[in-house]
């Protein structure tokens, strides 16, 4: 029956894939019969407004452009991240190390992360390490709470209470029929990171881009050791990283209605993991190394009727090993193996039958599984079927959606108990209105009812798992307001507030059976009430300079609601500042463009209870960037020099986990 | 349509280079002036772990018998420095007391009536790493090492000059008639049912020779009786093989008792036992008589704690110590403080300290 299971999700993947090429040729048949009406479709609606989708958008999203990652001196993903508001980056030091990203204190579990269109996905631990992603490739990177009125979305990707939407950069081919770039990037502890790309056009309609890069650290940097009234000078040790990434994307523009992208990936990551420091004892040899490819293909159509259909589908293959070395261990080392595999399959349809009214439909299958050497006696696989059903309805001053999801997460295992199953409906609604004509100006509320199931690791590992979790509850309500302003010189102003109330209920949070067992069990709840701010302005100072800032705030009260009788009800969840913030300011001209930038967050706890040895200081770190495009002898050659922590401010994302210091970096890179 | 205001603009830009100088946080530098050390005369010694899992580190609690009062953090307000992280046992010889860290590897060791320390033991690789327990015999300091070491500590220079090796993954350790018994658990090859543990080592003190003894799986408790009994606590798998107490008799055979106990504590010639396995709705304090195996008491408390840790008993008046945890949710809470509760020697409750964050052990200064 398992078997069966299995082949019938590999069969139903192969089948898509290879449904995918007659769909391609049939839709370029029909290409001649085309008329010259431009049909609305979602993207080319929004593009068409002057008025930026930030603004208009239903739910918060916010999005940094290539452009703005420049000018706001953004150095790396966890960095871009960190300047959105209602974001807290978990960051543990140092380049290639550990980043996650928790959305308005629900947890790293509950956002999900796409690639082109397409959710990352670890059925392992549930979380996605962003540092595995370079800014290299990206066109832009985004940032949704909840969800807005794009509503022509794979089932999966509105399967989460926030989502992280990443963006290749596609081939921008002119004249030439080729463009090859090269940039090196090096900086401080022996960080040397080249990266190549290679644009082609295979034909008139398929434009292809292989790009590959290597990055090296040693990350040995100095920290000041604080231990009670005693300070000394240490170094960070074994934290080297090497990581290999390489990807090739196809595009074929089949015809002015459809599109295909497929996309092959591959990451090779061999890290040391520094550990916590632990006073008087600072050694560590813990290792570990990741491996994961994934090839994805995405097709978008539409026909004159008003349907438009996306089809995507992935292959996912993922290998972690952790390996220690210590006397304590039996034969003296330890080796942690898992290896997930996952095909996924997604179909969406929108139905725009008038302007105004838009309704889609999504169904998402995907099948995962996970082997591992530990003593579980446990491999676990999951069968996942999501459906989506959406309707907007959108005039000029109001837009108006609503959703059903429905999930359905079927556990079982080859070997042993299977985790329990799960099944809900989860309903979600947002609505954006523009009270005064001719002004951006608007007000928006939404409501999303989300949860996520437990990973892999809580269901089966950990010693023995837990079987019979129920998925953890976040529920979120916000309301906004978003204005916007450009003046025809091309300055202009930006601004959003939010307000929002987030609670997460039945929060699976692990509990210690002894010194060696943990169970996890549904406890926990937590109350969120936070707000949001966000502004940025462009102003143009002659035709040559301009000045941009960027700001943006988060307020968050995130308090646990768990037990009355704790000694922690009512305080602060972990690792969550009540105030955070950043800012950045960049002054462009024709000589050298320069961009000063910080962020800071307030006192924080690093466990549950709010005590003053829990506590963790706020910090404000600041860095500059100088950056500059020109053309030398026809080629195009970018420079930017970094200083990361410019005041060499010491402090911990983490405890016990200390950040680097002041640091430099210098890119070059030359566009043939 | 109004023009675009420069001078509104700056003022925000302005604005928006202030706003981040509020999340400073004062510094809190002007509140370290410490206590003056209470001395500790008499009382109890309590062994917190914290949390490595949760950033907390450990710590020292002293409960005042004297004052009637309990000094959190001792260590840390006596030498303005911490005490490492997993603080898991110690002992008192001479004027000093000795306390394992494991996790920052190291042996301190303070004066156990001001704190202050004396020396600092840092093992090296050959003398085993990871301090579990620890142990005297009135002459010498033993401590074991999860790395499979049992090391002795000369109390004239402090430092470590000898060591056995025995293991894997030794745990608590006692001494009677000339010997050190140390269960060997392989607690971390769990994965392979804790295979090459099932073991006690018996070392001679004189001749520092060892041979080990088997016993039941996953040994992780030990103690030795008036009459020269060892009696130890096999935890089990947490499975199918439950917990049980084992006997080990002056011949060194060693025999299941039928007692079925998470917690023990040997005191004179009686055994103290807590039976508190995951989950159960009832927790169980008996005590045995360690010679022949008979109850003596089948609640030897009057008021039950909520998620107990460990026992201590002073000899001297029969009075009952229980570190144990505060619970959450009715989970037990591993990164909060607990507390320690105290009984007279027949069992009524007497008073309640809130101490550090996992207190999973204590030393008696009489």
């Amino acid at each position: 029956m398992k078997n069966c299971f299995h082949a019938i999700a590999v069969w139903v993947c192969q089948l898509l894939w290879i449904c995918l090429i007659p769909t391609a040729v049939h839709a370029q048949e029909k290409k001649d019969t085309i008329t010259g009406k431009v049909h609305q479709i979602d993207e080319v609606t929004v593009t068409a407004r002057r008025t930026p989708k930030s603004v208009t958008a239903t739910a918060p999203l916010q999005s940094l452009s290539r452009e703005a990652i420049k000018h706001q001196g953004i150095t790396d993903i966890a960095d871009a991240l960190r300047r959105f508001s209602g974001v807290n980056v978990k960051d543990y030091g140092g380049a290639g190390g550990m980043k996650t990203v928790s959305v308005r204190s629900l947890g790293a579990q509950h956002t999900a992360v796409t690639y082109d269109g397409i959710t990352i996905t670890d059925c392992q631990s549930g979380q996605i390490d962003l540092s595995r992603f370079t800014l290299d490739n990206l066109k832009d990177l985004s940032l949704t709470i909840g969800d807005n009125d794009d509503i022509f979305l794979p089932a999966r990707t509105v399967a989460s209470a926030a989502s992280i939407r990443l963006q290749s950069l596609e081939p921008q081919l002119d004249e030439n029929p080729y463009k090859l770039k090269a940039e090196i990037k090096a900086g401080s502890f022996g960080m040397v990171n080249p990266f190549v790309r290679y644009d082609q056009k295979l034909s008139k309609q398929t434009t292809m881009s292989l790009s590959g890069d290597f990055m090296r650290a040693d990350n040995r940097y100095p920290f000041t050791l604080v231990n009670g009234a005693y300070t000394t000078q240490e170094k960070r040790n074994n934290n080297h990283i090497a990581t290999w990434r390489g990807e090739w994307d196809v595009y074929a523009h089949i015809n002015d209605r459809s599109t295909l992208k497929t996309k092959l990936y591959y990451y090779d990551s061999s890290r040391e993991l520094p550990g916590q420091v632990i006073v008087y004892n600072l050694k560590n040899n813990e290792k570990l190394d990741d491996r994961n490819f994934f090839m994805q293909s995405q097709y978008r159509t539409f026909w004159n009727n008003g349907l438009s259909l996306l089809i995507n589908g992935k292959f996912n293959w993922a290998h972690s090993h952790y390996h220690d070395e210590a006397p304590e261990y039996p034969g003296g080392e330890t080796d942690n193996i898992y290896y997930q595999r996952e095909y996924y399959t997604s179909a969406a349809l929108l139905y725009t039958p008038q302007e105004k009214w838009a309704l889609s439909y999504a169904a998402d299958y995907a099948y995962g599984n996970l082997s591992t050497n530990t003593n579980s006696q446990a491999k676990p696989f999951r069968h996942t079927i999501l459906q989506s059903l959406t309707a907007r309805y959108r005039t000029s001053r109001l837009s108006l959606t609503a959703m059903l999801l429905g999930s359905i997460y079927l556990n079982d295992t080859q070997t042993g108990e299977a985790a329990s199953d799960a099944r809900r409906l989860s309903p979600s609604v947002s609505l954006s209105w523009n009270p005064f004509s001719g002004q951006d100006l608007f007000i928006r509320a939404s409501y999303k009812d989300i949860f996520r199931v437990a990973t892999f690791t809580e269901n089966y590992f950990d010693r023995w798992g837990s079987r019979n979790l129920k998925p953890e509850v976040a529920r979120q309500y916000n309301v906004g307001i978003t204005y916007h302003k450009a003046n025809q010189d091309g300055s202009s102003i930006q601004l959003s507030a939010d307000g929002y109330y987030n609670y997460v209920k039945n929060k699976i949070v692990a509990m210690p059976y002894n010194m060696f067992f943990w169970t996890m069990v549904n406890l926990g709840q937590v109350d969120i009430i936070g707000g949001d701010l966000t502004g940025n302005a462009t102003i143009r100072l002659s035709s040559k300079q301009r000045m941009l800032a960027t700001l943006s705030y988060t307020y968050q009260k995130a308090i646990d609601k768990t037990d009355a009788q704790s000694s922690y009800y009512k305080d602060q969840i972990p690792y969550t500042p009540e105030h955070s913030g950043s800012f950045s300011l960049a002054w462009e001209n024709p000589w050298m463009n320069l961009s000063f930038h910080s962020t800071g967050v307030s006192k924080r706890y690093s466990s549950v209870q709010n005590m003053k040895e829990n506590e963790l200081d706020g910090y404000i770190e600041c860095g500059i960037a100088l950056y500059r495009s020109f053309n030398w002898k026809g080629t195009a050659v970018s420079f930017r020099g970094d200083v990361i922590n410019l005041f060499d401010k010491q402090y911990s994302v983490v405890k016990n986990y200390p950040m680097p210091g002041r640091s430099f970096k210098a890119t070059i890179s030359v566009t043939l | 349509m109004r023009t675009f205001n420069v001078k509104e603009t700056f003022k925000y830009l302005a604005l928006a280079f202030i706003m981040p100088i509020a999340f400073t946080s004062c510094s809190d530098d002007d509140n370290e002036t410490p206590e003056e050390p209470s001395l500790a005369e008499k009382g109890v010694f309590v062994f917190n772990t914290g949390n490595q899992g949760s950033s907390i580190e450990g710590s020292l609690s002293f409960i005042d018998k004297k004052n009637d009062k309990v000094i959190n953090n001792a260590f840390k307000t006596v030498n303005s420095r911490s005490l490492g992280m997993t603080v898991q046992d110690g002992v008192i010889l001479g004027n000093n007391l000795y306390i394992a860290v494991s996790e920052s590897n190291t042996i301190e060791v303070v004066n156990k009536n001001t704190l202050e320390s004396v020396a600092q033991i840092q093992p090296t690789a050959d003398e085993g790493s990871t301090p579990r327990d620890i142990v005297t015999d009135g002459t010498y300091v033993y401590v074991s090492m999860y790395s499979g070491h049992v090391s002795r500590i000369n109390p004239n220079t402090n430092s470590i000059d000898k060591t056995v090796a025995v293991g894997p993954n030794p745990e608590e350790m006692a001494i009677t008639n000339g010997s050190l018994y140390v269960v060997n658990s392989d607690g971390l090859n769990w994965g392979a049912g804790y295979v090459n543990g099932k073991s006690v080592s018996k070392i001679n003190l004189t001749s520092m020779t060892e041979k080990k003894i088997a016993v039941g799986l996953n040994p992780t408790r030990i103690g030795a009786d008036k009459s020269g009994n060892v009696l130890l606590l096999c935890m089990g798998d947490y499975g199918a093989t439950p917990a049980s107490i084992w006997k080990i008799n002056s011949n060194d055979v060693a025999t299941d008792m039928g007692i079925t106990a998470t917690i023990m504590s040997v005191s004179g010639n009686t055994l103290y036992t807590i039976n508190s396995p995951w989950g159960a709705s009832e927790i169980t304090y008996k005590s045995y008589n360690t010679t022949n195996g008979t109850v003596i008491s089948e609640s030897f408390v009057t008021e039950p704690v909520d998620s107990p840790a460990s026992i201590a008993i002073n000899s001297e008046d029969g009075s009952i110590f229980i570190t144990s945890y505060n619970l959450v949710g009715g989970y037990a809470s591993y990164n909060t403080p607990g507390y320690v509760a105290e009984y007279t020697s027949n069992g009524t409750f007497v008073k309640k300290y809130d101490v550090g964050t996992g207190a999973v052990s204590m030393t008696i200064l009489k």
